[in-house]
């Protein structure tokens, strides 16, 4: 067996056991049936390790020999004259990395949330939806084609929504999930049109290789792509899903911000390099992007009150500077970023509702409390610039404001409009009163 | 395709013989009726897909073949879920002749004789309403649609085409004649409302006919249609009550289904008409699960949250299940067929792409705004029992069997494309597709 089919053959295993995991936990659930949490968390708890394994095996052949791939087309999924829609997956570097990240931290999290989550009520769902949460991850990290990476970034969206929404007893969480996917649905719009551009203008929607594309259409390409990158990423002006997200359990928190899916919009964009490349309109756009993302998160996340909210402005950050670091052109370095960052944040997100036992065993440690931080800018600035500094800062930059009473608030009074005007016409022709059809 | 055939004369009089037999010996109720009716009607499509001539007369080609047994089974999930209150002889009767009309008429050739099954299955759809408000308001629209569908059908031409256009428009509700349709509803039983709706059998018309007309005229009329299906979903969203909502919803896609059927492009022609088959019965079951609240207690309102999923589990995950289906989620059959109308799409103006996809991803959204408000947030003050046995049966089955052709979408393609382009099949423009 040569170490391209190995490669190959590890990483069906590696994606599979997602999907395997998520269909043992979800058809009972489905049908009624209660499996044992002991039999669930086997389960889950299998299926991540024997995922683990396959992507240590990757890693290892990609690590010995450098440069190796494999391209492995797993259907046909539509084949029609002059159209062709294939599921094809790719096993290299990139796809070694996030494939190893997602099985370990998801892993990682399926042992963490199984005494986290004992005896509660959404229990099951949880470790339904958190395979689910991975075949997708899984699906982004070794897509070879935008179509397959699509499909995989909507199970991912869907997974991420209902997860947000996973007290779902309670009104505030399922109203955050329910914002987190209208962001992504908005940015989703970019990438399903690039893909059908891609199609339409080069018969295939591979990522980026060998593609010929005029240039308008390779930079409208490339925008889209940007776009699209954005709303997972959290970019601004969409980082206002973010803070609301952390209604989600920690677990699942430690996955959305610190880890996975704040980074697909990154990886999005290496996979699709070669068809950035050659922009240095989107590639200089891409970096404004980041460079203010960061300095709104930045800048927001240290007016934060909890800690949660803190790590996830933090974690925006940090993905906007690999956005930067992308723009720029340092592909290597930006996998190196994320996969650091995707370690330390999970790591942090998952000791957040202990923080105050470790504040209080490191004050002790260092024999007293910590100096207290920011001092140093803040000398520079006049105390009427610090205070309107603080508020822009505590109102996230009234970017939650400028879109409920702005676009949206807009949109929504048409849509009233009309549907009033509607519910009138139908008044009439039935021949009822007004208030009778609402 | 024209070789007058034995065995499936002999299929079909067995399976009224033995229908007859048991109606006479048993008398059992309407919804028993129905089934049967259903699983008759699926029966017979499942054999004549087995079956490789055809009898004379009729255009049993890969555009209609499968819609036969797509038919029989969403006549089997209607009559499975529907509410014993609502399950009178007449409606009964009306949904079963508006189903088999419809079937005909995707058998029949155009010209007058598909007019006239136009307007014969006009007439059935306000029969099958079974509401007399509902009714009346229906009334003007079905009347115009008919005449129209009509006047089309033995004319043909240009004028033809958009009479025909402004008769099937009509029927599936196309923004602005999107009332009647959403207020059926809202005023008639759901389940026969969506039963007369949902399936988008009107699709049937035009089925075979994409645009004729030239230069700018097909790029036009598809971003009117797609501005009008970006409405109703915008539409869907603001409602205040479930049953409006999944109106405007079926609306809207409705409006993409037909767009998708009358595009000139090849690929986005093929991907209308797998869109039809799949999202029909998609839409049928987010209709039928929103009937079965409905019947339960009531209206169900949306601008609030009810909480619903520790009530009935089964009826949150079919209705999620059925709603991304009806949108086009990846892994369902509409993927693929969206995806294929979106490249048709593309091949008219980019900006249609864009236009396009806008849609898609309000429908999308809507299906979840719609799914928390009713299935999640703090308990509401409502009583409503999980699905029982005859329901939980029909809307897993239906929603399997949903999700298992979307894993395989190219064998539903395949059997359009072995029987592709008869040769009497032209557009009515005169123009072969």
């Amino acid at each position: 067996m040569t170490s391209e089919s190995l490669l190959g053959v590890l990483g069906l295993v590696a994606m599979f056991m997602p999907v395997a995991a998520a269909l043992a936990t979800g058809i009972p659930w489905v049908l009624g049936f209660t499996l044992p949490e002991a039999t669930i968390n086997r389960t889950v708890g299998a299926s991540f390790t024997l995922a683990l394994l396959a992507c240590l095996g990757i890693d290892v052949i990609v690590l010995l020999h450098p440069g190796s791939t494999s391209v492995i087309t797993l259907a046909h999924w539509v084949v029609v004259p002059s159209y062709v829609v294939d599921a094809r997956v790719v096993f290299d570097l990139p796809a070694a990395v996030l494939m190893t990240l997602t099985a370990m931290l998801c892993g990682l999290i399926g042992a963490f949330s199984a005494p986290y989550l004992h005896q509660d009520p959404g229990f099951r769902r949880f470790f339904v939806l958190l395979p689910l949460f991975a075949a997708g991850m899984m699906a982004i990290a070794a897509a070879d084609t935008l179509d397959l990476l699509y499909a995989g970034w909507e199970v991912v969206g869907l997974a991420s929504a209902l997860l947000i929404a996973y007290f779902d007893y309670r009104e505030a969480p399922v109203r955050h999930g329910l914002r987190a996917f209208a962001v992504y649905r908005v940015c989703d719009v970019a990438l399903l049109a690039a893909a059908v551009i891609l199609h339409h203008h080069a018969g295939d929607a591979s990522l980026g290789k060998g593609l010929h594309l005029g240039p308008d259409v390779a930079l409208l390409v490339a925008m889209l792509l940007v776009f699209a990158s954005m709303g997972k990423a959290a970019a601004f002006p969409f980082t206002g899903w973010l803070p609301r997200a952390m209604e989600g359990p920690t677990p699942s928190s430690a996955i959305f911000y610190g880890a996975l899916s704040i980074h697909a919009g990154p990886f999005l964009l290496l996979r699709a390099f070669p068809l950035l490349a050659d922009q240095p309109v989107a590639r200089g756009i891409l970096v404004a992007i980041g460079v203010v993302t960061a300095a709104h998160a930045t800048m927001v996340g240290r007016v934060q009150t909890d800690v949660k909210s803190m790590l996830g402005y933090a974690s925006v950050t940090q993905a906007a500077v690999i956005l930067v670091e992308i723009g720029l052109g340092f592909t290597g370095l930006a996998l190196l970023h994320i996969t650091g960052h995707a370690i330390l944040r999970t790591w942090q997100l998952l000791r957040a509702p202990s923080l105050l036992h470790d504040h209080h065993e490191l004050v002790g440690l260092i024999g007293g409390g910590r100096p207290p931080r920011g001092t140093l800018w803040e000398r520079f600035l006049p105390p009427a610039l610090q205070k309107w500094g603080y508020r822009v800062a505590l109102e996230r930059w009234f970017l939650d404001d400028m879109a409920a009473n702005g676009l949206l608030g807009s949109l929504s009074a048409v849509f009233r409009a009309i549907d009033s005007l509607d519910r009138r016409w139908v008044a009439l022709m039935a021949g009822q009163d007004p208030g009778e059809t609402r | 395709m024209i070789a007058l055939d034995l065995e499936m004369v002999l299929v079909v009089a067995g399976g009224l013989v033995l229908l007859a037999s048991w109606l006479a010996a048993y008398r059992p109720d309407a919804r028993a009726v129905g089934l049967a009716v259903g699983w008759l009607v699926f029966a017979v499509g499942i054999a004549v897909s087995a079956l490789e001539s055809h009898p004379t007369g009729l255009l049993l080609d890969a555009v209609s073949a499968p819609r036969i047994p797509v038919v029989g089974l969403g006549l089997v999930a209607v009559f499975a879920v529907l509410p014993r209150r609502h399950a009178d002889p007449v409606a009964t009767l009306a949904v079963l002749a508006h189903a088999v009309a419809h079937l005909a008429l995707t058998l029949a050739p155009t010209g007058p004789v598909s007019g006239g099954l136009w307007v014969l299955c006009s007439a059935l759809t306000w029969a099958a309403l079974g509401d007399p408000t509902a009714r009346r308001l229906a009334m003007p629209y079905l009347a115009l649609s008919a005449g129209a569908g009509l006047v089309g059908s033995i004319f043909g031409g240009d004028a033809g085409t958009w009479l025909l256009l402004l008769a099937v428009a009509i029927r599936l509700g196309v923004f602005p004649f999107h009332s009647w349709a959403v207020a059926s509803y809202q005023l008639a039983p759901t389940t026969w409302a969506a039963a007369a709706v949902a399936p988008m059998s009107a699709i049937a018309l035009v089925a075979r006919a994409p645009l004729g007309f030239e230069g700018s005229v097909p790029t036009v009329l598809m971003t009117g249609l797609a501005v009008a299906a970006l409405l109703t979903a915008g539409l869907a969203i603001v409602q205040q009550e479930l049953s409006r909502s999944v109106g405007f919803l079926t609306a809207s896609v409705g409006t993409i289904v037909l767009l998708g059927v009358m595009d000139a492009d090849h690929i986005g022609h093929l991907g209308g008409l797998l869109m039809w088959n799949v999202t029909g019965l998609a839409l049928l079951g987010l209709g039928l699960v929103a009937a079965a609240l409905r019947s339960r207690n009531g209206c169900v309102r949306v601008d609030r949250y009810n909480g619903l999923s520790k009530q009935a589990p089964l009826f949150a995950t079919v209705f999620l299940l059925f709603g991304l289906t009806a949108v086009g989620a990846p892994g369902t059959a509409d993927f693929a067929s969206e995806d294929l109308v979106l490249h048709g799409a593309m091949a008219h103006h980019s900006g249609l792409l864009l236009l396009f996809v806008s849609t898609v991803s309000a429908q999308g959204y809507a299906v979840l705004h719609l799914f928390f408000r009713v299935f999640f947030g703090p308990p509401a003050d409502l009583h409503v029992p999980e699905a029982l046995p005859r329901e939980r049966i029909a809307l897993v089955a239906l929603g399997a069997l949903l999700v298992t052709s979307g894993l395989a979408p190219q064998l539903l393609v395949n059997r359009w494309l072995a029987g592709e382009a008869p040769s009497e099949v032209a557009s009515i423009a005169g123009e072969a597709p």
